[in-house]
């Protein structure tokens, strides 16, 4: 069913653009070619399917189809469209200003310019200055003797509690020693064995688990790729499909145009 | 839909109305046949436009008034083919897309998983979506604009097998894909 003639009769048939006779004679055909009567069927359907897509109901026409429109984009808008930019960059400028309370003063100390306060043009004067700077120094002094004297009683606390300290430790030694060397290893080594023991179950566990969660892993990559393979598979094969429709479509436009153009070189000879 | 030489006579001498009434005329088909072309009313809409202001600017360049029709449909065709080309050039993803526009292009997206929750004309357009270039403008001319074939031949510039074999792959490839979507649309639809 893959030639250009049985192509043409199949559309001709399904579009009522053969004669009577043709008609009867294609459909005969069919009556004696199942895989023919498939396909035709199978188009019908595709055309009842398409039947499903209606038409939009009656829009209306928009502004800008019209002629007036048009005339007017062409006529007034190359001279409205740069004075409409200009009138809204300088009203964005000024209200900007205006949030920003931008000001320009100019005296004969020369062009000041600023946002928000205004800048004060009053200078200090010398002993003004003078005083400003010992008033600081002074504050900062006092602050300073302060700080100190805090510094030197929580040295002195400290001192205090470090001879406590030392004297507490000197006792505890003195206790300790009574203890027989013994039985201090027998302790130590049941603590070293407990431990080991924990340990080794503690790496028995997290061997296990790291065993079956590298299972699960393994198991759903290799999952994810059979799945992606086979659908990698199927749009291969369905590209290929339409490649080869694709071809044979330009196969069939390639014969009608030679037989176009043969037919046409006979008539001239 | 017919005019008569008259509309067209006046429209070209620069009678507002009688364009006017020219657009009136034409303005539902092309709009028709530019939305099945996208599936999209935003840029049927443009096309459509951009279809009616080329005909104001070369209306009286048309010598032959039986073939405005043609003329009408190869101009909102041509648009169409052009902005689909810029379009396939990039996939500009909107800010204000939604992911369903996304699903749409991917290859395994199936109609089926979305058919019961949208309308089944929305369906069709989308696998109509699908369809090379050639072959969805021979489905539309013919399936939707009801014009002959000789007359989407004239349009397209090719002759009328190639027409009806462009037509035959456009169903055929139709059919394989509601095949391929496993939707049963002789009970659905």
């Amino acid at each position: 069913m893959e030639n250009s003639s049985n192509h043409l009769d199949i559309i001709n048939y399904l579009y009522d653009e053969m004669d009577p006779e043709e008609k009867r004679k294609f459909e005969e055909r069919m009556e004696h070619d199942s895989a023919l009567k498939e396909e035709v069927e199978a188009m019908m359907e595709t055309r009842n399917s398409l039947g499903q897509m209606t038409d939009h109901d009656e829009i209306d026409i928009p502004v800008k189809a019209t002629p007036s429109f048009i005339r007017q984009k062409q006529e007034t808008f190359h001279w409205i469209k740069p004075l409409v930019s200009v009138a809204a960059v300088i009203m964005i400028l000024l209200v900007t200003g205006y949030l920003t309370r931008f000001t320009i003063q100019y005296n004969e100390k020369g062009l000041l310019i600023s946002f928000g306060e205004t800048i004060s043009n009053q200078y200090a004067e010398k002993s003004e200055v003078d005083r400003m700077i010992k008033e600081a120094l002074s504050g900062q002094q006092t602050t300073f003797h302060r700080e100190l004297t805090k510094t030197n009683d929580s040295l002195k606390s400290l001192s205090s509690l470090l001879t406590q300290y030392n004297h507490d430790l000197n006792k505890g030694t003195s206790t300790s020693r009574m203890v027989s060397e013994a039985e201090l290893n027998e302790q130590i080594a049941d603590w070293q064995k407990a431990n080991q023991t924990l340990l080794q179950n503690y790496i028995q566990v997290v061997g296990k688990q790291q065993q079956e969660y590298m299972q699960d892993v393994l198991v759903q990559f290799s999952d994810y790729l059979q799945e992606q393979r086979e659908k990698d598979l199927l749009m291969i094969r369905q590209n290929l499909i339409d490649l080869k429709d694709y071809q044979d479509q330009q196969k069939m436009e390639t014969n009608q145009t030679l037989a176009s153009i043969m037919k046409t070189v006979s008539q001239q000879k | 839909m017919d005019h008569s030489d008259s509309i067209i006579e006046k429209a070209k001498a620069g009678d507002q109305r009688a364009f006017n009434k020219l657009v009136g005329l034409w303005f539902n088909r092309i709009y028709n046949f530019c939305l099945k072309y996208f599936d999209d009313h935003d840029l049927a809409m443009e096309m459509t436009q951009k279809t009616f202001i080329a005909m104001h600017r070369h209306l009286p360049g048309i010598r032959d008034n039986d073939r405005l029709k043609y003329w009408l449909y190869k101009v909102a065709r041509n648009h169409c083919y052009e902005e689909g080309r810029k379009r396939s050039r990039g996939t500009w993803l909107s800010l204000f897309q939604s992911n369903e526009a996304h699903t749409q292009q991917d290859p395994y997206f199936h109609p089926e998983r979305k058919i019961y929750s949208t309308e089944k004309k929305q369906w069709v357009g989308e696998l109509l979506q699908r369809l090379p270039e050639e072959q969805r403008t021979v489905v539309i001319m013919k399936e939707f604009e009801n014009m002959k074939f000789r007359e989407i031949a004239e349009v397209l510039d090719v002759s009328e097998n190639t027409v009806k074999s462009r037509l035959y792959y456009g169903l055929k490839s139709l059919r394989k894909q509601i095949d391929n979507s496993g939707f049963n649309y002789r009970e659905e639809i």
